[in-house]
């Protein structure tokens, strides 16, 4: 679906902030990309949705190059992304008029607007917020106007643009539910993010580290190499230390379980 | 140096809805002279409100602030006074920065309060040591720094202000784990070394019980608890969760270790330094029990 | 502090006023500056009074929020009635002191212009209280729409207004942080000395506009991400619609201007 073939980017007089970057999200997948601050990973979205174009290498969403201006406004209608700050993507006064403003952008038919609007809002949990402005709201309910924005549009792709690292807790357990809730009915996610509890439930992981990819693999293939993600500045979920420090010990825990209660009940019942 | 607040109460007036929201209810707590102190809270709890009003940014509605026992006064015309002593590290600190250097950026605070300029220089070198930076910084420009050199940049430049008490507010928020950590780390060295004290409002629960010898616990305005983690975060599991607030993953842990045994591990602290191996032995010695 | 700033300043209440069609509400305010334009006679001046009097009670906002309006000018008000008082030669010399003389025709032409400026200002701010700030955006993007033909472009124009409004109260928000940032590290915005007190403001100005910058940057990101095509091949979600209330409202203002144009025209009758 979104394919990145030997991708390289940089901003004017600065080193490379990607370099022959290559992978590829099929649909339905749910695609975690973590590494720490400055390693690139941010680039990838503005990459994917052709907002910035690869000095080297080609783009493919759905097989059409984000070079090819033509190309461009169904990308972008097929692909939504939900930038990291709250206060820097709501573009109108309102939270309804936000969802409506990208249903006019692709031309949608304006009698079938409020409909649309109401339930993508309804989804979300924001439809009590219609008229609300936006400085009126937390930073968890504006990051879900924002979903609900793009929900409304029906894209194909969704990317979360480390769009829970501004948020409270509260906030990013929202917006994580949300995202696995948009990920069962069939939407492509792809979650950016140095939250390493958070990529969890994602289908892939990939790690990468300045600009490059370290590591590629299912959650738990992943976390099982610890000296991967100290290397790259993340940090393993508790649980997973658990699991690590019994694994010394050899004592294997499943996969599986992931949770710190699991872990203990496991560990203390299990022969 | 010890600050103790006493009835504090906070209204705010918004003037579109005409209304007096009290912010902060009543609130009364000492911070000891040298502690880390955390307070957490939802957001929207008045954590924010607090740090301004310990500083004397706002002036509390009822109440007073007492610093080693002395009354914070307001100055001559009435206005509030912001306690020199007291330095307060905003959310996205780097959103204050506005000079072309480092060092310029560092001056700032001292040059309103009159230093001089040796001294200034001096007392930048120091601090951009303090937190993790070197030398060569002072000439680069704040804007072409990082976005954690920046804010490492805006808490020297709080501390160049030699305050003998530290308000953060949220200061690791959007930063990756490892340079969370480092932050702190340096924060910590500076309290260790001045005997200065540190209050650290955050949402990071693991960074309380790393760090904080009490915490307090704020909900819609009102001062909760004030205790050490280790009570606070066993025994008010209950309590926490109907205010909205999370536990630590080692609390987590002693807790599932209760349920499972009946029984608690004593632990020095729920630092994960102390808890990990306590728990490991037990783990261990029960996998032992049945080979 | 945010709430203080009266920019666009709605209020919201149900009233005839409220309910009217933006774009009504402003092609009224062109018509009734043309009115004032043909104030002449004292009874039209009556008549124009009476009606913003009656406007006024029908938009249900009290009154202490127009006299707020009329607050900031009133420095502007006095100097120019005591500017018409003064300068304004006649027959009827009421005072005389020194160079100073006073006629009566000064008193009635200060009265006048004063008058006129007071209802103005009346009837915009009418405009702003009942009638929200995107409402009135839309009411002037959908009146110039005609200019598009033109090479106009409207759609950006409006996009623009509209991202400017939503963006005041997220700019004045940040402007409160960045001061109580700033005083906490010793500045003085009260400080005894006129130039201290102005570049104090430096400190401010600056964080201000750098984080603007940048949020207009991820912004314009954010404006393609969501499929914005320069206002091209858009659809238009309708959201005003004339009523019959809205069709009463201009004939009527029509028909005061129209008698009012045959009155002057007419010869002073009255």
């Amino acid at each position: 679906m979104l394919c990145f073939e030997d991708v390289s980017f940089s901003y004017p007089n600065k080193k490379h902030v990607i370099q022959k970057l290559s992978f590829q999200i099929e649909k339905g997948e749910f695609v975690a990309i973590v590494g720490p601050n400055g390693s690139g990973k941010s680039t990838i979205s503005k990459l994917a949705d052709g907002l910035i174009l690869p000095k080297k290498g080609r783009v493919l969403f759905q097989g059409l190059d984000t070079k090819q201006k033509e190309n461009l406004a169904i990308i972008r209608k097929s692909i939504g992304i939900i930038f990291q700050n709250p206060e820097e993507q709501l573009i109108t006064t309102n939270v309804f008029d936000e969802v409506i403003f990208g249903l006019e952008n692709i031309a949608y038919p304006p009698s079938e607007m409020v409909e649309r609007a109401e339930a993508a809002l309804e989804k979300v949990g924001m439809l009590p917020f219609r008229e609300t402005e936006p400085h009126k709201l937390s930073g968890g309910q504006k990051q879900r106007v924002a979903i609900a924005a793009i929900l409304a549009m029906e894209p194909k792709l969704i990317i979360f643009d480390e769009s829970t690292s501004m948020l409270d807790p509260d906030g990013r357990h929202q917006i994580i539910s949300i995202m696995r809730q948009l990920h069962n009915e069939g939407i492509t996610i792809l979650h950016i993010t140095h939250h390493m509890d958070e990529v969890l439930s994602a289908t892939k992981v990939i790690v990468i580290n300045q600009g490059q990819i370290v590591s590629t693999g299912t959650p738990l293939e992943i976390f099982h190499k610890p000296q991967m993600l100290i290397d790259c500045r993340l940090e393993l979920p508790f649980a997973l230390k658990l699991k690590m420090q019994m694994q010394q010990e050899e004592v294997e825990v499943p996969m599986h379980i992931t949770d710190i209660e699991g872990m203990v009940e496991y560990l203390w019942n299990s022969r | 140096m010890e600050l103790a607040l006493e009835h504090i109460q906070y209204d705010y007036y918004s003037p579109a809805t005409r209304e007096v929201k009290q912010v902060l209810t009543d609130i009364s707590c000492t911070i000891p002279s040298g502690a880390w102190v955390s307070i957490i809270g939802q957001t929207g709890s008045g954590k924010s409100t607090l740090a301004k009003v310990m500083q004397g940014l706002l002036w509390p509605t009822v109440g007073q602030n007492t610093m080693d026992g002395k009354l914070i006064k307001p100055n001559k015309k009435g206005k509030p006074t912001i306690s020199p002593d007291v330095g307060l590290v905003f959310q996205y600190p780097e959103h204050q920065l506005f000079e072309t250097t480092v060092l310029k950026e560092l001056a700032f605070g001292p040059r309103n309060r009159g230093w001089y300029k040796d001294a200034i220089v001096n007392k930048a070198q120091q601090v951009i040591d303090l937190v993790g930076l070197d030398a060569s910084y002072l000439e680069k420009s704040p804007l072409h720094l990082s976005g954690g050199e920046k804010r490492r940049v805006a808490i020297a430049s709080v501390l160049m202000l030699e305050p003998k008490i530290l308000i953060l507010d949220e200061p690791t928020a959007g930063l990756d784990p490892l340079g969370r950590q480092s932050i702190l780390q340096n924060i910590e060295e500076w309290r260790r070394q001045g005997n200065h004290t540190v209050i650290l409002i955050t949402h990071q629960m693991n960074d309380v019980v790393e760090y904080a010898e009490e915490v307090i616990v704020l909900h819609k305005g009102k001062l909760q608890f004030q205790m050490n983690p280790m009570s606070l975060f066993l025994d008010k599991r209950e309590e926490l969760q109907s205010m909205g607030l999370d536990i630590p993953d080692t609390a987590k842990l002693l807790l599932a270790i209760e349920k499972v045994t009946g029984q608690r591990i004593q632990v020095a602290s729920l630092k994960e330094l102390d808890v990990m191996p306590q728990v490991l032995t037990l783990l261990k010695g029960r996998r032992y029990q049945y080979d | 502090m945010i709430e203080n700033v009266i920019i666009g300043q709605y209020v919201a209440r149900d009233s005839i006023l409220h309910r009217l069609d933006p774009r009504t509400k402003l092609m009224a305010i062109a018509i009734f500056m043309l009115l004032v334009f043909f104030l002449h006679s004292y009874i039209s001046y009556v008549i124009v009074t009476c009606l913003v009097l009656g406007c006024l009670a029908c938009s249900k906002i009290p009154p202490s929020f127009f006299i707020k309006g009329l607050l900031p000018i009133l420095f502007i008000l006095s100097f120019t009635f005591v500017y018409h008082l003064f300068l304004t030669k006649g027959e009827n010399l009421i005072f005389q002191f020194g160079y100073l003389h006073i006629y009566m025709e000064g008193i009635v032409e200060g009265c006048r212009v004063l008058l006129k400026i007071v209802l103005l200002v009346l009837m915009t701010s009418l405009l702003t209280l009942t009638t929200k700030p995107l409402d009135i955006a839309y009411g002037l993007e959908t009146i110039m729409r005609p200019l598009k033909k033109l090479h106009v472009p409207v759609e950006q124009f409006a996009l623009m207004l509209s991202i400017a409004l939503r963006f005041i109260p997220t700019i004045i928000q940040e402007l409160d942080r960045i001061i109580d940032a700033q005083r906490s590290r010793g500045v003085q915005f009260d400080h005894k000395s006129k130039v201290k007190r102005i570049t104090n403001y430096i400190p401010v100005i600056i964080p201000l506009l750098l984080t603007s910058i940048q949020r207009a940057e991820n912004l314009s990101l954010a404006i393609d991400a969501r499929a914005y095509r320069d206002g091209r091949d858009r659809t238009r979600f309708k959201r005003l619609k004339f009523k019959s209330l809205d069709y009463w409202t201009l004939s009527i203002l029509l028909l005061v201007l129209l008698s009012l144009l045959f009155l002057k025209v007419g010869g002073e009758v009255l």
